[in-house]
Formats: C-alpha cells, sequence, structure tokens
C-alpha cells in the first residue's frame, strides 16, 4: 500500500507529460512479442525491480484488456522482486545465477505463450 | 477534471487492494490457527516424492508456496543449521510457526533438496497473496495459478532429473 500510491502518483503525473509517450514508442517493438503496448514495460521493469506492489501500481492506468492483464500478471508472477528474492537464495546458497535466469527465461516464455495460445 | 481523474482512480485501486489483502492475510492465519498446514505436510511428502523430493523438504515447500519465499527459506535455513549442531541446540530452535514442524525434525535437507526447493519455490510461491493483488487488477484466475503450477512441477522434475543423471556420471 505505502508503495502503490507514490507509484501510481508518479505514473499519472508522468502519463500527462510526453516523456511516457517516448519511452513507450522505444519499447514497443519488444514488448509486442508478448502481446502488450509499449508502456507495460514500465510495469515489468518496477516490478522486477521492487516488486509486484510497484508493478499493481502502474497496471490500471495502462487501460490493458482482461487478456492483456492476465499474460503481464503471468510474467510477473514468474519473475518479481529479483533484487530480494535473489537475495534470499543467496543466503540459501544454492544456484541463484541459475534461478535468476530460469525465472526471467520462463517469464518471457511464458507471456509468449499466452500472447499466442488464449 | 485531471485531478478528481486522479483521486478516483486510486481510491478504488486503494480501496480494492485493501479488501482482498485483508482477505488473503485472514485466510492464511486462518490455515496458521487451524493446524492445517502441518497436516498437510504429512500427505504432501508422499505426494511430491517423484519429484526427488524427499520426506523432510515438504515442510519448506509448503510454506513456501502457501505464506511466501521468505518462509519457505527460513523453514529451509533451520533445517541446514540443524545439520551438525548437537541434539541439545536442536531441540532449542522453533519454527515458523511456533510450533514444531515435524518434517524438519529429523534432520537436515541436504543441498540437492535445497536446490529442488527453491526452483519450485522460485516458480511459484506466496500463492493466495500474489495471485489476490492480480484479481484485483482484473486477471483471470485460471490462467494466473494453473500454469504457475504446472510450469513449477515441470521444471523441478527436470531439474531433478537433471542432478540425478549429473549424479550418476560423476559416480561412475
Amino acid at each position: 500500500m505505502k508503495i502503490i500510491i507514490p507509484v501510481y502518483t508518479f505514473m499519472y503525473i508522468l502519463s500527462l507529460t510526453p516523456a511516457l509517450k517516448i519511452f513507450a514508442d522505444f519499447l514497443a517493438p519488444a514488448m509486442k512479442i508478448f502481446g502488450l503496448p509499449g508502456e507495460s514495460a514500465l510495469a515489468i521493469i518496477l516490478g522486477n525491480f521492487i516488486n509486484l506492489y510497484a508493478a499493481m501500481g502502474v497496471i490500471p492506468l495502462l487501460k490493458l484488456s482482461p487478456h492483456q492483464v492476465t499474460t503481464l500478471a503471468l510474467m510477473l508472477l514468474t519473475s518479481h522482486s529479483q533484487l530480494l528474492e535473489t537475495s534470499v537464495f543467496i543466503k540459501l546458497k544454492t544456484r541463484f545465477i541459475f534461478l535468476l535466469f530460469l525465472r526471467i527465461i520462463v517469464a518471457i516464455f511464458v507471456g509468449y505463450l499466452m500472447a499466442r495460445i488464449w | 477534471m485531471v485531478i478528481t481523474q486522479y483521486i478516483q482512480g486510486i481510491l478504488s485501486l486503494a480501496g480494492k487492494t485493501f479488501v482482498i489483502l485483508l482477505l488473503v492475510f485472514l485466510l492464511l492465519e486462518l490455515i496458521q490457527r487451524s493446524g492445517l498446514l502441518n497436516k498437510s505436510i504429512q500427505t504432501l511428502g508422499k505426494l511430491i516424492s517423484f519429484l526427488g523430493y524427499k520426506k523432510e523438504s515438504s515442510a519448506p515447500l509448503l510454506a513456501g508456496i502457501i505464506l511466501g519465499i521468505i518462509y519457505g527459506a527460513g523453514v529451509i535455513d533451520d533445517s541446514i543449521k540443524r545439520e551438525g549442531v548437537d541434539p541439545a541446540l536442536q531441540k532449542s530452535q522453533k519454527d515458523f510457526n511456533g510450533t514444531r514442524l515435524k518434517g524438519i525434525k529429523k534432520g537436515g535437507v541436504d543441498k540437492k533438496q535445497v536446490l529442488l526447493v527453491s526452483v519450485f519455490l522460485s516458480m511459484c510461491h506466496a500463492i493466495f497473496e500474489d495471485t489476490g493483488l492480480f484479481l484485483v487488477l482484473g486477471a483471470n484466475l485460471f490462467w494466473i495459478t494453473i500454469p504457475r503450477i504446472f510450469l513449477a512441477f515441470i521444471i523441478t522434475f527436470i531439474t531433478s532429473k537433471l542432478l540425478n543423471l549429473n549424479h550418476r556420471v560423476t559416480e561412475e
């Protein structure tokens, strides 16, 4: 809750300026793989670096269809809060690099499939 | 107009998130209090053996899936530390629930088990909380839970098989 409101506010202000449009156009080709608009890259970036609550603040502003929200949700659910969760794996002394890449690759794979099979 | 739209948006988002999180945490509290966790550890231990898990791994696995990755890691961490520690010290340690979990009492979880549990948990953890968040945003319940669990099972299965293969090669 503490993080949703600042992110939502910041994104709302950002969406009134052209900055977001430039960012979205830049990343649109990459996000097209998943059938998502370019802006949704922000949700993925915030979700991966901070946590899911930060991604929560962005997603309502993107005006996605339910199908797109589901694709984005599944991608974020497989790969999120990497800073925190990778450090948990480091603490456990397992192969955290393997796990980190596994999660990212699976997230991309899942997003690619979701855009096509459902 | 922009301001009213903003306030409306934030109130609806915050309100919905609050309600769903309240429900999720109530549910989690209920699961913890009812002792369902300790009971299901027994059954889970038998069910997941085909993935290469030993019985001791079911406690951290279940804690991770239901409560979140940090809880799961905490339970694993406890069981690793318990290895090689004298029995007197073992007795004084308590698990995340305040009550003793039967699975990890007997001994430690070995390295392979830790990796397998981590692989499963990295794919699928805090299943109530995270799913609840995306339900607020209007995602499809079926598609954000079932594929996740399914993938976790498949990837853990593959990792387990690969590890076994590796083990056999080094032994020969």
